[in-house]
């Protein structure tokens, strides 16, 4: 599946991107309605006014492009059972053919019944949401997948490893995910692309360097690239070798990091929204 | 002693045809023993629609507000949605207006031989009735997608309920006011359609 992202407006952002077959992306900000408003618009949900293409025809309720993809939010429930013949014949009326025996070994293997109490009715915890959303996501036979919170909810590294190396393995095609977290996915992301607090749009890769400053050093200098300021401004690293030195021997303290220390530089601030 | 094993019936379709019969069965009875107690004759087809309408208008509520979000999460486009949407709609008006013909016919079977079903029931308002069912769903279809309060929805519900209870039981319907009626159901289906194409959900 390729998609072609061409000056799509999302709110005040601009998006430009393409996205080939087997890439997996990462859409990470830290205004979570903007990757929401995002996926929602790449998905075909919501109308791009014809700015996001697939094989040069508009994605938006394209009959074609809903065949071939799925899109979830790991933080809603879909699923009110555990019974795979009636998840079976739910899905039927979308066409999607579930896997049970797949969808039953991935549910043992995070002992989903662990996580749900099950009375009258199934009552999952929310950890327990977020492992039958991505069993159900495995099981059906839908390629590309749009997946927003991915490892919401989770709290065990063996959890959100497990999460991770599903969703990045070969089994998907496409996969485009709305990052609740960035670090989590490290050495799994082809293309990042990143809706900063400055209303700018960036496409990275994981090689992309970033430069950490004091928080308010654009008070005294002028900075470009600007992404995200917490305890730190965090910046695209743009800046040559020359400017590097000219910063410390002003005795501007700095930072060189990659794109998965974000969360790390930002400290608790980047919980602000 | 031995154990019944009393297997849960799953079918979908055996059930549906099951309600349907019980419901001929519970028309029939209901019709005996409104003989006895004297009930306004149309009284039955009154609580038919104005259930269907009320229950129809929480459906096209939560279709359009919640559901829609979901299965076209799912693939399933805004189009066919609505169309499955009016299929649903025009299967349980096509069921509801085989339930009141057969009211209509076993009532005057049972009760008034002597009359014909034209001077017995007040058509005006038996062709009033869908109109509102119609009218309701498509309502509760638009506020749906326009994604009206829940809190203000339930107000609405109530307020319609009354409406729809005192309407019919004291208005007196004219035929103008039913081709008035029939202008706004086919207005609203439109801007529903319309809508659907249009608006972010």
């Amino acid at each position: 599946m390729k998609l072609d992202i061409v000056d799509l407006n999302v709110d005040k952002y601009k998006v430009n991107l393409s996205v080939d077959d087997n890439e997996k992306i990462g859409v990470f900000s830290f205004k979570k309605d903007i990757v929401k408003k995002f996926l929602e618009l790449i998905s075909g949900i919501n109308n791009n006014k014809n700015t996001i293409f697939l094989n040069q025809n508009n994605v938006y309720d394209n009959k074609e492009y809903f065949k071939e993809r799925i899109f979830l939010d790991f933080n809603k429930k879909y699923l009110s059972t555990l019974r795979v013949q009636k998840i079976y014949d739910s899905l039927k009326q979308y066409n999607i053919e579930f896997d049970k025996d797949k969808f039953i070994k991935i549910c043992k293997e995070l002992n989903v019944r662990g996580e749900t109490d099950i009375s009258y009715k199934y009552e999952f915890s929310k950890v327990g949401v977020s492992f039958v959303n991505l069993a159900l996501v495995c099981s059906c036979n839908i390629k590309n997948i749009i997946i927003n919170n991915p490892t919401i909810n989770l709290i065990l590294d063996e959890d959100i490893n497990y999460f991770v190396n599903k969703l990045t393995n070969e089994e998907f095609n496409t996969v485009i995910l709305g990052l609740n977290s960035l670090n989590q996915f490290q050495n799994k992301l082809t293309k990042i692309l990143i809706f900063s607090d400055f209303d700018e749009a960036y496409v990275v890769d994981e090689n992309t360097s970033l430069i950490a400053f004091e928080n308010d050093i654009d008070r005294h200098f002028l900075i470009k690239n600007k992404l995200f300021r917490g305890n730190k401004l965090i910046c695209l690293n743009t800046l040559s070798k020359d400017d590097l030195k000219n910063y410390q021997r002003m005795k501007v303290r700095f930072d060189i990091i990659n794109i998965y220390e974000i969360e790390k530089y930002l400290g608790d601030d980047n919980e602000k929204n | 002693m031995k154990k019944i094993n009393l297997k849960k019936i799953d079918n979908e379709d055996i059930k549906l045809i099951g309600n349907i019969l019980l419901t001929f069965i519970l028309i029939f009875i209901a019709i005996v023993l409104f003989e006895d107690v004297g009930l306004d004759n149309s009284m039955l087809i009154y609580n038919i629609y104005g259930t269907l309408a009320l229950v129809s208008f929480l459906y096209s509520y939560h279709s359009s507000n919640k559901k829609l979000y979901n299965d076209v999460s799912f693939g399933i486009t805004r189009k066919e949605f609505f169309f499955s949407y009016l299929k649903n709609i025009g299967l349980v008006l096509g069921l509801s207006l085989i339930f009141v013909i057969y009211y209509m016919i076993i009532f005057k079977l049972i009760i008034v031989n002597n009359h014909s079903i034209l001077k017995t029931f007040n058509l005006q308002k038996i062709i009033c009735l869908p109109l509102v069912f119609l009218g309701l769903s498509f309502l509760g279809f638009l506020l749906g997608i326009l994604k009206m309060r829940k809190q203000f929805f339930y107000t609405l519900v109530s307020i319609l309920s009354t409406l729809i209870v005192l309407g019919v039981t004291y208005i007196g319907i004219k035929y103008y006011f039913n081709i008035m009626l029939g202008v706004v159901v086919i207005g609203l289906g439109i801007i529903d359609f319309l809508l659907i194409d249009k608006v972010n959900i």
